[in-house]
């Protein structure tokens, strides 16, 4: 994949500028978890082999809604088997919000009384091949008293509808509610009223390596050992150890290499609790690696948001308030620590985008069906959202006949507003936004489309368009994680900075690197600290028994958080340092010592790290007097401000529609967009990269149907298309800097931001393709059926309005 | 997604292999690329007693020259046939069919004749051999037969070849120096099945103009107002292609009556850009 850089530009790069060639911060350092992970060397949790270890396989359920009556067990199998009735005592998933209103739900390990969606886990098999505990599975049977299921989301609201949980009289999970601004006054002041509805499908993570669990009692530590392909090791061992009722300290969970996460091992995850269960029951290791159909089936689903918008505008397309209704099909039951009402709620917080909108009423309703649960995806809410309000701009450009990129700026909180509270209470800490807009509209040759009717090319295909921007929150904390009302505030993180004998350093974080380059940017701010080489930096992370509590890797927060930690613990390494340096140099003053190329150089005097790290460590005569001996400190780092630090971007993608196949060619995209200070250029364009990937899946391939009977026709990767090398085109990435001034470095997260804007940029560019049809696209995937359906609704609208 | 458990042969002679096969009175299916049985397998959506694998049978693994045209094992590789492997006969169409055929990793172990006796209604190689009039010959316990490709497919994953026959080779004949031929295929991304695929080939010289379909309801299919049209085109323009949708549209409606107004624009629409393809690439 190409990627350009533009930094050598008035933008700048910030505080970091010129650094690309150093180690530090900023620096194109080749990443130090390449080598095993391209060599195949790295350690996945199917690649874990142990002694007499017995592999799982779960019995699902087939049938979206029904009452359990039974479950038959031939004898003979009924050692290996294993049902709710066998897991007393262990504690089902139940997950709560602050919302008002919030009904929670027990989502158990090995369904219980009733099943509530296909793929639910209903019994566990166990046998010593994976092959063979499904051919237990095929011979248990279950009586399955039907029920109808709930399988639209809008219908499931509707009286008369089936309900999903039994005692909740109804299958509104809870009603977000926000209420700012004079609603009467900006439509009476408006010029045009723009409606839309516009609908993100559901979907599935799809992570290369799927989920799975590995789990053993080690007698000699007297601990329960549980690997998991997880993104928050220290977090599941709170929460496991609660479900199964054992003590956090005879817990020890582990994340071994995981091959990508986005969100979907984010949970606690019902199979998590089944393993660690079982091998508190039986005498041998247990495992269970998911498959590509389990995972389409029972791992939890993300994206399926509605928006119903109004845009109160005036002439010139400035919105003078947004009214919007909002309805998220969260499945049949609220994952831990999220719960069902995440989405709704990002979604009403966020959707007023990068835009100055004061008027704002939403209406935000969580609904439960007989679905697979839903949980979050990288991007979460905000790429529904940003599809909500980024098509709604493109219809306003329409209503008041100006350009769409011209709209969006006459809209945008400007530079000089910045720090710009929301009328959601967000606090957008630094940045232009407009700059991004205009440098994506530049670079994807917006006059090139003025002239697109001379473009047209043969077999009727039309050229398009599309812009899209959206602000990112990244490592938010206590103060956010708190309004949310959520069981675990994830506001803070750990680290570990320990200076071996011979002058290495070993970093101990709390996070879980899987494929975010954290084995080498963590590396790079020890650098920035200590001079060290970050060849020279062992970064250990993934195991609750191996560094201090952390929270894990999600929500873009890792690169700020333990990189603010280990910025913090090295700063007080360095110290250290310097008095021993300075006392083994005889230089009086410490501050005269400088950290330079892994050596302590004052003056003409030096000393290498090995020598310090020995002096620290081997040979307490040669410290300072009254030092205490060893090179250790455990920092802990919390950002400046809890409301997070907000990178930002524009999208932009000019396509090639064919109305006739309906196919859709990404001609050119582009991605500008600021996250602060940069830590490594090559990682940060990995990410966003690799997010845009995911993106144009949502926007044209990935898709979860579910027919009238609640059963998802997308089981396998037959029916699930993804996008691969030859769907992503190359992506050109202009970086532009505004550091945050809440977090070490200025540094803001940027994990997510890809996967945001694809959608409503590519949706917003068919239509401009389409619209001299008629045509329009307000659904994602924007599959081909989709498109020729569209365009034949406009000709035979057309044909009626003609007649 | 394991599959459950089941014997396994690897056949080195036809004759051993039919007569295995006859042994298991349609409990036993032939392994040659595995690349669509073997996900079915783990799928465990029927029950299979017996794999017979005839990958090991050297006869079916070659291509050779057969009088003009050429015949081509059941067990060679669609990426044999993309990288020139086996002789051809057709002025490349079967190297280019064969290189659109899902991925490059697919298409070692996949094999023709496996693409023909499964004849999915998408695939490439069913339409293609009905558009070049191919011969399948089958093997059995009564011997061999010859089964022409218009008598091959009988509907979506069903085939004359009986239960007991294995798919020996493929007669395709020749083209004449002076053919051309289109392909045409819609699909959402690369290597995923077609939604619709069509197969052109014009032959002045021999007399044969054909266009084949594929994609639809059923089994491929030849499209004969389209290919009377064929003989008369000397050169690409907007009314050609309406002239041809037209035929299209006519032939396919006589085919299947039930067929949505959406699946036959665009095989209609296929059936145009394959002709396109043709004549004016």
């Amino acid at each position: 994949m190409r990627t350009t850089r533009h930094t050598d530009d008035g933008g700048g790069t910030g505080p970091m500028d010129g650094a690309e060639g150093s180690k530090g911060i900023g620096g194109r350092v080749l990443r130090n978890e390449d080598a095993r992970l391209v060599s195949g060397r790295g350690q996945f949790l199917g690649d874990i082999a142990m002694p007499g270890i017995r592999d799982v396989a779960f019995l699902r359920s087939p049938v979206a809604h029904a009452r359990i009556a039974g479950i038959d067990i031939p004898d003979d199998i009924r050692a290996f088997v294993h049902t709710a009735e066998d897991f007393e005592g262990v504690a089902p998933i139940r997950a709560t919000a602050g919302v008002p209103g919030f009904k929670s739900s027990d989502y158990p390990a090995l369904a219980k009384g009733k099943v509530r969606f296909v793929g639910e886990p209903v019994a566990l098999c166990v046998a010593p091949s994976r092959a063979e505990a499904e051919d237990i599975a095929q011979q248990i049977f279950v009586d399955y008293d039907e029920l109808p299921a709930v399988v639209d989301m809008d219908a499931a609201l509707e009286r008369g509808a089936a309900t999903v949980h039994d005692d909740w009289g109804g299958n509104l999970v809870c009603e977000l509610k926000i209420d700012q601004g004079d609603m009467a006054e900006a439509e009476a002041a408006a010029a045009h009223r723009v409606e839309g509805e516009y609908r993100l499908s559901r979907q599935a993570g799809v992570p290369l390596e799927g989920r799975g669990v590995l789990a053993y009692r080690d007698h000699r530590l007297d601990e329960l050992v549980v690997y998991s392909s997880t993104q928050f090791p220290h977090v599941i061992r709170t929460i496991l150890a609660e479900c199964i009722g054992i003590e956090e300290r005879r817990l020890r969970v582990v994340a071994p290499d995981v091959g990508g996460g986005f969100g979907v091992k984010n949970n606690l995850q019902p199979e998590e609790i089944a393993l660690a269960a079982l091998a508190m029951r039986v005498d041998h290791p247990v495992r269970w690696l998911e498959d590509r159909r389990e995972h389409l089936l029972g791992c939890a689903h993300a994206r399926e948001h509605r928006y119903h918008l109004v845009g109160h505008v005036d002439e010139r397309g400035r919105i003078l308030a947004v009214d919007a209704r909002i309805r998220v099909d969260a499945g049949a039951y609220s994952v831990w620590p999220w719960t069902a009402a995440m989405e709704a709620g990002m979604a009403a917080g966020i959707l007023v985008g990068p835009y100055d909108i004061r008027t704002y009423r939403a209406r935000a309703a969580t609904i439960a069906t007989t679905k697979t649960p839903m949980g979050p995806y990288r991007g979460v809410a905000r790429t529904g959202a940003c599809f909500g309000i980024e098509r709604l701009i493109d219809d306003i450009a329409a209503a008041v006949g100006r350009d769409p990129a011209e709209v969006r700026l006459e809209n945008m909180v400007r530079p000089e507003q910045m720090p710009y509270r929301t009328v959601t209470n967000k606090v957008f800490d630094s940045g232009d936004y407009p700059e991004s807009l205009r440098r994506a509209v530049e670079a994807i040759g917006r006059d090139a489309v003025a002239g697109r009717e001379a473009e047209a090319l043969a077999d009727g295909v039309r050229i398009g368009v599309g812009v899209a921007s959206y602000t990112e929150q990244t490592a938010h904390g206590t103060e956010e994680w708190v309004a949310r009302g959520l069981p675990v505030i994830f506001g803070y993180e750990p680290a570990t900075a320990r200076m071996t004998p011979d002058g290495g350093l070993v970093l101990e974080v709390g996070i879980q690197n899987h494929g975010q380059g954290l084995e080498t940017t963590l590396a790079q701010v020890a650098h920035q600290e200590l001079g060290i080489d970050p060849a020279k930096v062992a970064v250990r992370h993934g195991d609750s028994s191996l560094s201090p509590y952390g929270m894990g890797t999600f929500a873009s927060r890792s690169m700020v958080m333990a990189g603010g930690a280990v910025g913090l613990a090295c700063e007080r390494l360095r110290e250290k340092m310097l008095k021993i340096a300075a006392h083994l140099m005889q230089v009086a003053d410490p501050t005269e010592v400088m950290l330079l190329d892994g050596r302590a150089v004052a003056g003409n005097r030096s000393v290498g790290f090995g020598e310090i790290g020995a002096a620290a460590c081997l040979h307490p005569e040669r410290l300072p007097p009254g030092l205490d001996p060893g090179l250790e400190v455990t920092a802990v780092y919390q950002p400046g401000v809890g409301s997070g630090a907000f990178s930002y971007a524009t999208h932009a993608v000019r396509v090639a529609v064919d109305p006739e196949l309906g196919t859709v060619r990404l001609l050119d995209y582009v991605v500008a967009h600021d996250c602060g200070t940069v830590v490594n250029p090559m990682v940060v364009e990995g990410q966003i990269v690799g997010g845009v990937a995911q993106g144009i899946g949502t926007a044209l391939y990935e898709e979860i149907p579910y027919d009238e009977h609640g059963q998802p026709l997308a089981s396998t990767l037959m029916d699930y298309l993804l996008p691969g090398a030859t769907e992503v085109p190359d992506i050109r990435v202009i970086h532009t800097c505004s550091p945050s001034p809440h977090t070490s470095y200025g540094i803001k997260g940027l994990g997510e931001g890809g996967a945001i804007a694809p959608p409503a940029a590519i949706a917003n560019a068919i239509n401009e393709a389409l619209r001299p049809l008629g045509a329009r696209l307000d659904e994602t995937p924007i599959s081909p059926a989709r498109i020729r359906a569209a365009v034949r609704a406009a000709r035979a609208g057309k044909r009626e309005a003609a007649s | 997604m394991k599959p459950a458990s089941f014997d396994y042969y690897r056949a080195r002679d036809l004759d051993v292999a039919t007569a295995v096969l006859a042994e298991h009175e349609g409990a036993a299916r032939i392994l040659a690329g595995g690349q669509s049985l073997v996900p079915m397998l783990n799928l465990r959506l029927a029950p299979v007693a017996m794999l017979v694998d005839v990958g090991d049978i050297a006869e079916l693994r070659q291509g050779a020259r057969d009088g003009d045209g050429v015949r081509i094992g059941a067990c060679v590789t669609h990426a044999a046939i993309e990288d020139g492997a086996v002789p051809d006969a057709t002025r490349g169409l079967l190297g280019r069919v064969a290189a659109g055929i899902a991925y490059r990793a697919i298409r070692t172990r996949g094999t023709i004749g496996g693409s023909l006796a499964l004849a999915d209604p998408a695939a490439e190689w069913p339409v293609t051999m009905l558009a070049l009039d191919a011969t399948v010959r089958v093997h059995g316990p009564h011997g061999k037969r010859d089964i022409a490709m218009r008598d091959m497919v009988l509907g979506a994953y069903t085939t004359a070849v009986e239960e007991a026959e294995i798919v020996e080779s493929i007669a395709v004949p020749a083209l004449s120096a002076g053919a051309r031929h289109g392909v045409f295929k819609v699909c959402r991304k690369t290597g995923e099945y077609a939604a619709s695929i069509g197969v052109a080939v014009s032959d002045r010289e021999a007399g044969r103009h054909a266009l084949a379909l594929g994609g639809l309801t059923g089994g491929p299919a030849r499209l004969g107002r389209v290919e009377r049209r064929l003989s008369e085109i000397e050169a690409w323009s907007a009314e050609t292609g309406e002239a041809i949708r037209e035929a299209a549209v006519a032939d396919l409606a006589e085919r299947d009556d039930e067929m949505s107004e959406d699946e036959r624009g665009l095989h209609a629409a296929t059936a145009v850009r394959t002709v396109k393809d043709m004549i004016a690439p």
